[in-house]
């Protein structure tokens, strides 16, 4: 009977996220982002073609008024940059004062807390990784036979960074719930500390960036001694030329 | 029991070292006076049961607390981490720690060689070492020095003789200071550790240089580096070297 089917429990249907290897294209588009993406651009295409049309079709000996109103001052439509209010220079300069704070404080509290992550985060299992830390190992003629070498050797053999099982009473077994929580613990600990590492980072270029910017309200002449930095994100570099002070 | 809360204590390769695995992923010492932290540093407190016939159940449970050694701040817990083959200090060894600072990491080393060990920290500057002082007030095995390590006669009526000296002076000239002090109170065949700040000594040269003229100095002071290990990620152009002192060629063949 049709109706019991209504009683009967259903399959929880998750929504798909993206695929961990297609993550740098975004989150995973729906239908319904499909349709407003594809509204969105049929409503700009018909715009362009109503446009294109309207061009076509027009008549060049037509007057408008804008042929005598509008003109162009460094190189932008007059009409159009009036009719935004603008700001002062201290108007503007305050602003930017502000928000350098904010994005200031962003950043000390980032490094607060990455302060705290790596106090306890320790990578324990750095001597294992490669290219970690150089160890370099030094062994003179006269002792070939000596502790040393039998200590490098017998390190290589024993991994550097382990665990002492030797004098353990009974190695205990380790029980594998509690490794594999563990691992996953502290992986994500590890991201955490990676992430704000990378966001504090981020910060500290904005803030350098905001700090020129500021700078560049100021008077003097001036000039460019380096160029931004298209990789790392690294602000231009400016020099004042010296102004002499009576 | 949560479960997510749960951390396990393990030892060292190094003896009296732990590691902490958990939540956490940290070196660790044993603290010498628990509930008490000295520089903010986290503590993590692990109960273990000891057989005992006098209780009841025949087990007695101990609460033993260790202290988190942050290797951010310490030059000789970052050589641990990278896998330093050997440390010399051990529980019971009496340590002579040239530099000591605030005393966060003579802390450290104090709680390593224990009770039946001594840390001699000697540091020149009173403002560095009115911290020192008062974190010895609570560590027995810690004897704060506030004199000039270049002036090793100064102390001389305070210490023995000792298995290791570390030092970490920062100083163009600390070979000599740490051959100096080992002349006055290094046991022979004892062990040095120094910690090298490239850019102190000479900044002009890559630090890899830097470290090869230091070691080719300590050799020429009667010291036999063994090893040596940057502090990459924890310090940027750092080394650690270890070695002996006045080994003898027959003494080291054996
Ligand atoms: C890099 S800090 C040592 C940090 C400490 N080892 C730690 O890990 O916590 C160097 C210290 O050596 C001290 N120092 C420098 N030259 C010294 C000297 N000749 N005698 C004693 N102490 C000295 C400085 O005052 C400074 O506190």
């Amino acid at each position: 009977m049709s109706s019991w089917k209504k009683v009967e429990p259903r399959r929880m249907h998750k929504e798909r996220a993206q695929p961990e290897r297609r993550q740098r294209l975004g989150l995973l588009e729906k239908k319904k982002d499909y349709k407003l993406r594809a509204r969105d651009f049929h409503k700009k295409e018909d715009e362009l073609k109503r446009l294109r049309e309207k061009a076509a079709l027009r008549n060049p000996d037509e007057f408008y008024h804008g042929m005598i109103s509008a003109g162009t001052r460094t190189a932008r439509r007059r009409d159009v940059a009036d009719a935004i209010p603008a700001r002062t220079q201290e108007e503007h300069a305050l602003v930017l004062h502000h928000d350098a704070n904010y994005v200031s404080m962003k950043r000390s509290v980032e490094a607060a807390k990455i302060d705290r992550l790596k106090s306890q985060m320790h990578f324990t299992a750095l001597a294992q990784v490669s290219g970690g830390p150089r160890r370099t190992i030094f062994v003179s003629d006269d002792d070939e036979r000596s502790d040393i070498a039998a200590g490098a050797s017998h390190d290589a053999k024993r991994l550097p960074g382990e665990l002492q099982t030797k004098d353990r009473s009974p190695a205990k077994p380790v029980d594998p719930a509690f490794e594999a929580q563990r691992l996953s613990e502290q992986t994500k600990v590890y991201k955490e500390l990676a992430g704000r590492v990378e966001r504090e980072e981020k910060l500290h270029r904005l803030l350098l960036t905001m700090e020129t910017e500021r700078n560049l309200m100021s008077k003097g002449k001036r000039q460019r001694v380096k160029d931004r930095d298209e990789y790392t994100g690294e602000p231009a570099v400016y020099k004042w030329r010296q102004k002499r002070k009576r | 029991m949560k479960g997510g809360a749960k951390t396990l204590v393990e030892p060292h390769r190094h003896l009296g070292v732990f590691v902490a695995r958990g939540k956490e992923d940290a070196l660790c010492t044993r603290n010498l006076v628990p509930g008490e932290s000295v520089y903010g540093e986290k503590r993590i407190s692990v109960e273990v049961e000891k057989p005992d016939e006098n209780a009841p159940s025949g087990v007695l449970k101990e609460k033993i607390e260790y202290r988190v050694w942050n290797p951010f701040r310490s030059k000789i817990a970052a050589a641990i981490l990278g896998g330093i083959g050997e440390i010399y200090m051990k529980p019971g060894s009496k340590v002579l720690y040239l530099g000591a600072a605030s005393g966060t990491t003579v802390s450290h080393v104090a709680d390593l060689v224990g009770p039946d060990g001594a840390v001699y920290a000697v540091e020149f500057s009173h403002r560095s070492g009115r911290d020192l002082v008062n974190m010895a007030k609570k560590r027995p095995n810690v004897i704060p020095i506030i004199e000039d390590a270049r002036h090793p006669t100064k102390y001389r009526m305070l210490l023995p003789m000792v298995d290791v000296i570390f030092s970490d002076v920062a100083q163009p000239d600390q070979a000599r200071i740490v051959a100096y002090n080992a002349q006055f109170f290094l046991k022979t065949g004892g062990a040095f550790m120094i910690s090298i700040k490239a850019s102190c000594i000479d900044s002009t040269i890559e630090p890899a240089l830097v470290f090869a003229k230091e070691v080719k100095k300590l050799q020429d002071e009667k010291f036999k580096p063994r090893e040596q290990i940057t502090l990459e990620p924890f310090e940027r152009d750092h080394a650690v070297v270890v070695g002996n002192f006045r080994v003898s060629k027959k003494a080291s063949t054996q």
